[in-house]
């Protein structure tokens, strides 16, 4: 497991920006399957 | 064995750093994640009938979501017991990388999209069955039996065997008995393999008040419930076969893995040691790898012959 730990306020403000864009990214790839599938069987 | 666990919740308690993606990874146990997905995909491509290739992708995608969900809200209810073991407390939350709520977020979360996502990429059997999953290994096994009984992995091995079952009824839209036997496989391997892990492991499991089967009843009749379940086991192995699932290369490769399985329990039980336990252990994890494997190659094998 990674131990990087932040140097300064601005390193973890950082860190936590990437941590929420990436949470942010999972729900919107949840969405963006959720969209596909209903294509995919939309189309039979 | 109190105060160990309230030194280590007081640790715990903020994340004083915030987490990295990777740390939020970890949550959803990675490596339970990678078998969930393989013996998932040997029970979609095992099944009859076929899927389009998109739809199956992400219908693994969400099986392996919802193993993953389960496993961060297993991490935030068991963080004040894995603070304590040497084997776990490098975890996010005990680690005091990822706040308890944000796990149980997370995880709630992943566990509702992924049983959207599975039913509407399959059917509502494969839905319902990962949610049964979910549920049974976050709730029954984690909260109920877990700390309560020396059976704990024996009821709560279900969830791990769930995934095969999955994965089928996802491209059938059905149970039949071929699912069942892959069932039965993972479910008789889980305790044989976890009881040869906690006799390596069972200072940690005695000091987080775990009553794991060598805590609760000493190592001795663990060895010996292992033996027992190595013999249930290896013909266990063998019932693909008989259902006339695979071919006889399968069938020769579960016979002597099988056979193997018993040899080391057999050898645990008579010359005990860590060493012993330890290498049944690794052998059971390449045991159950392997049988999947052969159950997948025994089909490509029969496609191309």
């Amino acid at each position: 497991m990674s131990q990087k730990d932040p140097k300064t306020g601005k390193e973890m403000q950082q860190m936590r920006r990437k941590r929420n864009l990436s949470v942010l990214g999972l729900i919107f790839g949840f969405a963006v399957l959720i969209y596909l599938v209903t294509i995919l069987r939309m189309e039979g | 064995m109190t105060q160990q666990i309230i030194q280590a919740e007081t640790q715990l308690t903020v994340a004083e750093k915030p987490a990295t993606v990777g740390e939020f990874f970890q949550l959803m146990k990675p490596r339970v994640m990678s078998l969930v997905i393989f013996t998932g995909f040997a029970g979609m491509f095992l099944a009859p009938g076929s899927m389009h290739p998109l739809l199956a992708a992400i219908a693994l995608f969400a099986i392996a979501a919802g193993a993953g969900a389960s496993g961060a809200i297993n991490q935030w209810y068991d963080r004040d017991i894995d603070a304590v073991m040497s084997r776990t407390r490098g975890r996010p939350i005990p680690a005091g990388r990822v706040e308890p709520a944000e796990a149980l977020a997370l995880g709630i979360v992943i566990s509702f999209l992924s049983v959207l996502l599975l039913t509407m990429a399959s059917n509502l059997l494969a839905g319902g069955l990962l949610a049964f999953t979910i549920f049974f290994y976050a709730v029954i096994y984690t909260v109920w039996l877990k700390r309560s009984t020396a059976q704990n992995i024996v009821i709560g091995g279900a969830a791990g065997a769930l995934p095969p079952m999955v994965g089928w009824a996802a491209v059938t839209g059905s149970i039949s008995i071929e699912p069942i036997a892959l069932f039965a496989l993972i479910f008789v391997w889980t305790p044989p393999h976890f009881w040869a892990l906690a006799l390596v492991k069972n200072d940690d499991y005695r000091d987080a008040g775990v009553p794991m089967l060598p805590v609760v009843a000493g190592k001795a009749e663990t060895r010996k419930q292992i033996l027992i379940y190595a013999l249930v086991l290896a013909p266990t192995g063998l019932v693909p076969y008989a259902l006339a699932m695979t071919s006889i290369g399968y069938g020769i490769v579960a016979a002597v893995m099988g056979g193997y399985f018993v040899y080391l329990s057999f050898k645990l039980y008579r010359q005990p040691s860590d060493a012993a336990a330890w290498k049944l252990f690794k052998f059971s994890i390449f045991y159950l790898f392997l049988l999947f494997a052969a159950l997948i190659i025994d089909r490509v094998a029969s496609g191309l012959f």
